[in-house]
């Protein structure tokens, strides 16, 4: 009986030493593009995305979905661009249009919000090379921002949704026409990699390699 | 008594693993926070941060020979420090697979003294891939251009990491050095205790590794 006690007070003792680490983990769901990148990285990453209107947890959470060029795991820099609700939007809990850049330059990750998608309805989010500066990004027919980096090379793509918690119900998220720019042509995703570090959304291949949509177990 | 000493059998497992779990969190994450970063302040900014989502999720963590040797097969002359600051060491590299279930040719090596295998908080990564010419734009670059061993290098101090697990644990800056050799590019980012001088005596140190 001894025993037993001693190895309940244990596993309380480490769950509570490991219950903060849960806590603070940023949820993704989403498609890394497979392939390595060619010699002088990738010009442009371009999706036609459903925007979807769930509820937030109050406190300081949001969820977000996006479209980003990698420039550097290794420092952690991108650009961003992509829709958000949640308690950092310039109107709290409201959807916005947002461009997130971190490179070697920056102070601190610059984002730019743009006012403002409609629920329910698809936009075509991208960042592509640009002629006078290094980037643009934006949403077709909406906003376009323009960006200079350094690097200025890009090294991966990603479309995630991201989230503060994975208690957000992302039914409805629908990724369609997945393209990357490579030698300065358009090409549909040809390849890609899921990942995921949540246990209860899910995601499904809608194409081979170009759609996907994702939802949370009820 | 039969059912007792399966109850025990079943809680003593379950330590177990709890405890192998609280080991890893232990080694890889909790040594170097104070109780206050324990729990991430959701007020703070960088917190704020979106991001991509890791290099890990789409990455399997390989034996750094494994991947050097059929990178050489390849034709890729991975080049690796031979002197490390304090007591870094190898952990191992970071690699995603290509369709054919062979290793892509971009990696990113980590080293550690703290047994530290994430990129975002290991004290020296080593991002690699093919290239001949440095990332860095002349005009706009904070950093220096230089040459080490005659290989055309990039230095700077000071620049922003946009990990949020980096910057509880040492502070927003690292040191890049990115350096070309034999056609393909290495950036490293070691944590600010590394200065340029040890940064640069470890670039000047790589060598083929066979």
């Amino acid at each position: 009986m001894k025993i037993i006690k001693t190895t309940i007070c244990v596993i309380i003792i480490l769950l509570a030493l490991g219950g903060p680490f849960a806590f603070a983990e940023r949820k993704y769901i989403g498609y890394y593009l497979q392939k390595d990148p060619p010699l002088s990285g990738y010009y442009g990453v371009k999706a036609y995305v459903n925007t979807i209107d769930q509820t937030v947890p109050s406190g300081s959470n949001f969820y977000c979905e996006w479209v980003t060029i990698i420039l550097s795991y290794a420092n952690g820099y991108w650009i961003q661009c992509g829709y958000n609700k949640g308690y950092d939007s310039p109107t709290s809990g409201a959807l916005y249009w947002y461009v997130e850049l971190m490179d070697s330059t920056t102070e601190d990750p610059e984002i730019n919000w743009w006012y403002q998608p409609t629920a329910n309805n698809y936009y075509t989010y991208f960042v592509e090379e640009d002629s006078t500066y290094d980037w643009k990004a934006g949403v077709f027919g909406q906003f376009i921002d323009y960006l200079d980096s350094d690097p200025f090379w890009s090294v991966d793509l990603q479309t995630f949704v991201e989230a503060t918690t994975d208690d957000i119900v992302i039914n409805g998220t629908d990724f369609q026409y997945l393209e990357y720019k490579g030698n300065h042509d358009w090409n549909l995703w040809d390849q890609h990699v899921s990942g995921s570090n949540s246990s209860v959304w899910w995601i499904v291949d809608a194409s081979e390699h170009y759609e996907w949509e994702a939802f949370r177990e009820p | 008594m039969k059912y007792k000493n399966i109850l025990i059998i079943t809680l003593l497992l379950s330590t177990l693993s709890l405890v192998v779990v609280s080991v890893y969190y232990t080694t890889n994450m909790k040594k170097t926070t104070t109780p206050e970063e324990d729990v991430v302040d959701i007020d703070d900014p960088s917190n704020r941060i979106k991001g991509p989502a890791p290099f890990e999720l789409k990455s399997t963590f390989a034996l750094i020979t494994t991947v050097s040797d059929q990178w050489n097969k390849s034709g890729m002359s991975l080049h690796l420090p031979t002197k490390l600051s304090g007591k870094l060491i190898p952990m191992g590299v970071w690699i995603s697979c290509t369709d054919d279930n062979k290793y892509g040719d971009y990696g990113i090596f980590i080293y550690s003294a703290k047994n530290r295998t994430k990129i975002a908080t290991a004290e020296l990564v080593i991002e690699v891939r093919p290239g001949s010419v440095l990332p860095f734009n002349k005009e706009s670059a904070l950093g220096i251009f230089t040459t080490i061993n005659g290989c055309d290098a990039y230095i700077q101090e000071n620049a922003l990491v946009g990990h949020v697990e980096y910057r509880k644990l040492y502070g927003n800056n690292s040191t890049i050095l990115c350096i070309i050799i034999d056609n393909l590019c290495y950036w490293m980012r070691g944590m600010p205790q590394l200065s340029v001088k040890d940064m640069v005596n470890i670039a000047s140190n790589m060598s083929l590794l066979k």
